[in-house]
């Protein structure tokens, strides 16, 4: 996974995920990974933040669906940050879009939780 | 009169090549390949060169050539035969120091236990009378795995690998269909260093469809033998010309190699053809008139009318029904048609259309890929169905068909070069850039990188190019996860149009049906039913055009997309 990386952050409640590189498998997994073992610590607020990413490949694109499907069944919230127009567009037509929020930037995300 | 082959010449870096497969299997490191090319490539004068050399200049490895298209009536036929080239080359061999010209040797079986006898080796003896004892109880499967195994045992034996070379390994199917299922005791006897095979045949899009698959172990190499660079044309016309006494105008060599795609074993098959006849090419006129005549009635033809009719006596329906459907896919537009269609259009019942699929398509001369068929590329063979479909389905007359056709194919030789300065001029305006990456995790970065950079040169906007990534991302991944490409590689082509840009994403394993691989992941890998199968929906959502095409050995995804204003 050398071409993939992913750190967390935490600001307040709200846990961000700051993905840089490629998302393909490796890299959705291991953001599935860090997002499941948040969800066992108890946080119900996430912010992906997706600035530093250079490409999504399909299965990538399937881990997210599948985190948002996750979200939605266990009543989570979560955000897309800093998409890029490619990405927003894949996004949108694979449906990520209508259950989860897009938003500029981290700061307005966290905010957006903060009220959510 | 008979005409000896010509003297071996060109394809030194494929003998180099194979030389060195040769210390590999002295060092134990043996391994199988497989060797495929389309007829007329060259593939057997490769391979008795080969086993040549070995005989007369490795001392510790036996070269064993068999040419498995030899008539054989059954499998314990077919065993004899083996056993026969088998024990007669390695007998040979042991006592090379004192043949003049092994060539002229053949043993009898009385003979070779004889002398397998006299040079004390018992396990032939053992072989020999395995043999025997299967034929007398008419067992075919011992027969024939006693003497598969047979090259095993001998070379452990002798302590001396043995190098089974198999020429026009296709050959075997014909025996194999009918449910005899010899390929299970070949694969029997893969794997082993002592004694590998290497196996050649044609046409290779039928060996990867049918019997490589049933055959291969998963190391097999697959090795493709390429047509000879145009420029090769002149020399190996020089030689020809000299060793069959054929006068040859030098300057047009190029252009006819060219023509005739290549392939050495073509433009050999054209001098003999020639020294035949008036013994001059000097002219595109000369050309012309040997070539069709050739694959009318000669030497050039002769090859696919052998495919073509092997299997096909007493059934009158065959022979008229094949040119019909070449003739229908001579002249249909487009790369391919559907069988249904054709089935329709030809008024053919489709019980009788497949088997007579199956055999065009093992002949080498169509495609078939998920109900589509398509004519095989090439212009020799083309031009062989063109004088076939004239000759015997519209009746016509041979001097008159060779006429015609030859003053069509004249003005084509005449314009070959100004045709491709024509060419050039329309594609200068095109940009092409090519890409070979081996089938490796990500992988398909290089390629995308190598889009960014490209994609500079064209007119596409920034979102276009973004939507270009995706997909191109999308086919390497496909390409590598569903192709089982046995070179284990991905052939990404760029064409920077001044309107568009073209991608193709070629892999040469086996020709995959993207819908149906898609809809297998969905119900096959139930646990990532989710993750896997978006990739062909992505790539069409992101270019403007999407074509799967058969390609010579493998699949091909053409992907196109144009600048926004050309769009429809």
């Amino acid at each position: 996974m050398k071409n993939f990386k992913v750190s967390q952050d935490q600001q307040g409640d709200v846990i961000l995920f700051k993905a840089q590189g490629y998302l393909n498998d490796l890299g959705g997994e291991e953001v599935e990974r860090l997002f499941k073992k948040a969800v066992k610590e108890g946080y119900r607020k996430f912010v992906l933040d997706f600035g530093k990413i250079a490409y999504i490949n399909s299965i990538g694109v399937s881990f997210l669906v599948g985190i948002v499907e996750a979200t939605r069944e266990k009543g989570l919230k979560v955000c897309f940050t800093a998409l890029s127009t490619i990405n927003a567009e894949l996004f949108e037509m694979v449906g990520l879009t209508k259950f989860a929020v897009t938003l500029p930037s981290n700061r307005e995300a966290v905010e957006f939780l903060k009220t959510a | 009169m008979i005409i000896k082959d010509p003297p071996f010449i060109n394809r030194q870096s494929e003998l180099a090549l194979f030389r060195k497969k040769a210390v590999d299997i002295i060092h134990g490191r043996g391994e199988d390949l497989f060797l495929i090319a389309p007829a007329g490539r060259g593939k057997t004068a490769l391979l008795k060169e080969l086993k040549d050399q070995l005989f007369w200049q490795e001392q510790d490895l036996i070269p064993v050539y068999f040419d498995c298209s030899r008539e054989v009536t059954d499998i314990l036929a077919l065993a004899d035969a083996y056993l026969t080239a088998l024990l007669s080359q390695i007998l040979l061999f042991e006592k090379k120091d004192l043949i003049v010209d092994p060539k002229n040797s053949s043993l009898s079986f009385r003979e070779l236990q004889q002398e397998a006898e006299k040079q004390g080796k018992a396990v032939m003896e053992e072989v020999i009378f395995k043999h025997q004892r299967a034929c007398r109880t008419g067992d075919e499967n011992k027969g024939l795995l006693n003497a598969l195994e047979a090259p095993g045992r001998i070379a452990q034996a002798l302590n001396k690998p043995v190098w089974m070379v198999l020429d026009h390994f296709q050959e075997i199917e014909t025996l194999s269909s009918g449910g005899k299922g010899i390929i299970r005791l070949w694969r029997q006897v893969i794997g082993s260093p002592w004694a590998p095979h290497l196996f050649c045949g044609e046409p290779p899009g039928f060996l990867l469809k049918t019997l490589f698959p049933a055959l291969r172990s998963p190391q097999m190499t697959v090795m493709e033998l390429t047509p000879l660079p145009e420029e090769e044309g002149p020399g190996l016309g020089t030689v020809l010309g000299t060793y069959f006494n054929v006068e040859t105008a030098r300057d047009l060599m190029p252009i006819w190699f060219n023509y005739l795609e290549g392939n050495p074993g073509t433009l050999t098959s054209l001098f003999r053809e020639a020294s035949a006849g008036a013994g001059r090419l000097e002219s595109h006129t000369r050309f012309c008139r040997i070539y069709l005549e050739s694959l009318a009635r000669g030497e050039l033809g002769r090859g696919f009318e052998h495919r073509l009719l092997a299997g096909t006596a007493g059934d009158p329906f065959e022979g008229g029904a094949m040119l019909r459907i070449l003739h229908h896919l001579e002249t249909s537009k487009g790369p391919m048609l559907a069988m249904t269609e054709l089935s329709g259009r030809l008024d053919f019942p489709p019980e009788r259309i497949l088997p007579t699929v199956a055999r065009l398509e093992r002949a080498g001369l169509i495609w078939e890929r998920f109900g589509n068929i398509g004519l095989e590329n090439g212009r020799v063979l083309r031009d062989w169905i063109k004088v076939q479909v004239r000759r015997y389905l519209f009746q016509e007359n041979p001097a008159q068909i060779i006429d015609d056709l030859g003053s069509e194919l004249e003005r084509v030789l005449s314009g070959f070069d100004q045709e491709t300065t024509g060419h050039d001029s329309i594609n200068e305006k095109c940009l092409h850039f090519s890409l070979v990456l081996p089938i490796n995790s990500e992988s398909e970065l290089v390629a995308v990188r190598a889009l960014e950079q490209i994609a500079t040169y064209s007119e596409l906007d920034e979102n276009s190019i973004e939507k270009a990534k995706i997909a191109l991302i999308e086919a390497c991944i496909n390409a590598g996860e569903h192709s089982q490409s046995f070179e284990k590689k991905i052939r990404v082509y760029f064409e920077v149009q001044p309107e568009a840009l073209e991608i193709v994403v070629e892999d040469r394993g086996q020709s995959f049906d993207p819908v149906a691989v898609q809809a297998r992941m969905v119900r096959e890998k139930a646990p990532l039913a989710q993750k896997r199968g978006r990739g062909l929906g992505f790539i069409r959502e992101m270019m403007d055009e999407v074509r799967f095409e058969k390609a010579d050995m493998g699949t091909r995804l053409v992907m196109i997309k144009k600048k926004n204003n050309q769009k429809a």
